[in-house]
C-alpha cells in the first residue's frame, strides 16, 4: 500500500465479512493507515464485538467499533456501529448520527465516503464491495472528484 | 476543490445568520451532520445554493421553521436500547431507592417517549412517588407533544417488544389507552414529570440532580460543545449522582472525565465522584 494516503474507507454489504477478511489480510505488518468501515448489517449490537475481534486476527491494526468524537489514528481500523451513520469531521475525529437511513441503509456507505472525501480529498482511497445495493456509488463518485483512488467490486 | 471551500463558507454564514436572527445556535454542532441536513434541505426546496437559503430565512419566518424542523433530530422510541433500562433497573434503581427524594433530569427529552419509559420503570420499582422528573428540550413543538403523551399506534408493537426486553414487570397495555390510530399514555405517569424549555447550548444549571439522562443528543454536538454540556451536567449533579449517555456516546474524550467513574460502562452510565 502506498503511504501517501491518509485514510482508507471501505463499504461492504451484508454478508461481506469474507470480503473484509480478504482485504485485511492484504495489509502488511507495518501497515498503519487508518481505515473506516461501513458494513450493512442488522440491529444486533453484540455481533459487532465479535466482528471486531474476529477481524483483528487478520491484520496488525487495532480493530474496534467507532465511538463518537474518537480521533482517527494510524494503526486503527474503525467499524461503524449498527444502526448509526459514521462520519468524519474536518478535525479528523469520527462522529455518529441517527439521521434517517440513506439508500435504506444506516450506517450508509455514502455518508461515510462523502464526509471522508471532504476531509482527506486526494489522500483517500475508497473501496466498495457490495452486491445489488446502490449505497456507495454516490460516495465513490465524490471520492473520485475530490480524491484519487477508487476500487469497486461486485460481491 | 473550489466549490467545497465556498460551500463551507456559505454554511458558516448560514449558521451565523440563524443565530443572529433567531437565536438558535447550531454553530457548535457536529459540522458533518449539519452540512448533510442543510444540503438535504437544499435539495428539498429546490434552491440553488446555501446562500439562497440564508437569504430566504432572514426574511421568511415560516421558511425558517421548515429548516429548523429539518435540522432537528427527533429519533426516539419507548424503552430505546432495552439493555440500558435493564441496567438501570438492576444497578442504578437500587442506589436511587436509598434516597428520600429522587431528582432526575431528562435533558433533550424530544417527544417524551424515553421520559415516560423512565416513569414506567420507576413505578414498577415502587419509587415513582418520591421521584421528580424534569424533562427539558429547546424545541417547543416536541415539548408540546411530550406533554400530551399521545403516540401513533403503529409503533406500539415495537414499543411492547422493547418494554419486555427492558425487563418490564407488567403488561405494557396497562400503561395506555388506545383510541383510533393513537395511544394515550396514562395520566398517572405524568404526575411527577415537569416539562420545560431549556437549551443545553445556552442555558445554565437549574437544580441539583441525582440522575441526568441525556441519550443520543450529544452525538450532534462537536467536542467543545459536548465539553461545555458535560461541565453543565457535572455542576448539576449531586455527589454520587448518575449520568446516563447514549450507548455510542462517551465521556472518555472530555476533560470532565476525571470527575466521574464508570458505573455500568457498557451502557455508558457514569457516577460523579
Amino acid at each position: 500500500m502506498n503511504y501517501q494516503y491518509d485514510a482508507i474507507v471501505i463499504g461492504v454489504s451484508t454478508g461481506g465479512l469474507d470480503a473484509l477478511e480478504t482485504v485485511f489480510s492484504l495489509f502488511t505488518d507495518d501497515f498503519a493507515v487508518p481505515v473506516m468501515v461501513v458494513q450493512h448489517r442488522g440491529r444486533d449490537r453484540d455481533a459487532n464485538d465479535f466482528i471486531c475481534r474476529h477481524l483483528a486476527g487478520f491484520c496488525g491494526s487495532d480493530v474496534r467499533e467507532a465511538e463518537d468524537k474518537e480521533p482517527v489514528r494510524p494503526g486503527h481500523i474503525y467499524i461503524a456501529p449498527p444502526n448509526y451513520h459514521l462520519m468524519v469531521e474536518m478535525n479528523r475525529t469520527l462522529s455518529l448520527s441517527v439521521d434517517p437511513p440513506v439508500n435504506f441503509s444506516r450506517p450508509s456507505i455514502d455518508v461515510l465516503f462523502e464526509t471522508a472525501a471532504e476531509v482527506y480529498k486526494d489522500k483517500l482511497v475508497g473501496v466498495v464491495m457490495t452486491g445489488a445495493n446502490n449505497d456507495g456509488s454516490t460516495g465513490l463518485k465524490k471520492i473520485k472528484r475530490l480524491g484519487r483512488a477508487c476500487i469497486s467490486s461486485e460481491a | 476543490m473550489d466549490n467545497l471551500e465556498t460551500e463551507n463558507i456559505e454554511l458558516e454564514l448560514l449558521l451565523k445568520a440563524i443565530y443572529m436572527k433567531y437565536g438558535y445556535d447550531f454553530r457548535s454542532y457536529s459540522r458533518a451532520s449539519v452540512k448533510r441536513r442543510v444540503k438535504q434541505h437544499l435539495k428539498k426546496t429546490g434552491l440553488k445554493t446555501i446562500s439562497d437559503i440564508q437569504c430566504k430565512i432572514l426574511y421568511d419566518k415560516d421558511f425558517f421553521s421548515i429548516l429548523l424542523q429539518d435540522m432537528s433530530v427527533n429519533v426516539t422510541e419507548m424503552f430505546r436500547d432495552p439493555s440500558f433500562y435493564r441496567a438501570l433497573r438492576e444497578k442504578i434503581i437500587p442506589e436511587l431507592a436509598k434516597l428520600p427524594l429522587i431528582k432526575i433530569w431528562h435533558a433533550g427529552c424530544s417527544t417524551g417517549e424515553e421520559v415516560y419509559s423512565m416513569a414506567i420503570l420507576l413505578k414498577e420499582e415502587g419509587i415513582y412517588d418520591k421521584s421528580r422528573i424534569y424533562a427539558t428540550d429547546f424545541d417547543e413543538e416536541v415539548l408540546s407533544k411530550a406533554k400530551d403523551g399521545v403516540y401513533s399506534i403503529e409503533k406500539l408493537r415495537d414499543y411492547t417488544i422493547n418494554y419486555k426486553n427492558a425487563g418490564g414487570l407488567e403488561s405494557f397495555v396497562d400503561y395506555y389507552s388506545a383510541k383510533y390510530e393513537f395511544v394515550l399514555l396514562d395520566n398517572s405517569l405524568k404526575e411527577n414529570i415537569l416539562f420545560s424549555n431549556h437549551n443545553l447550548v445556552s442555558d445554565s444549571v437549574f437544580g441539583e440532580m441525582n440522575m441526568i439522562v441525556c441519550r443520543n443528543v450529544l452525538i450532534y454536538f462537536n467536542r467543545d460543545l459536548q465539553d461545555h454540556v458535560f461541565s453543565l451536567f457535572s455542576n448539576s449533579l449531586c455527589q454520587n449522582g448518575f449520568l446516563c449517555l447514549g450507548s455510542k456516546e462517551t465521556l472518555r474524550f472530555s476533560r470532565n472525565y476525571e470527575k466521574f467513574e464508570d458505573m455500568v460502562i457498557k451502557e455508558k452510565i457514569y457516577r460523579k465522584k
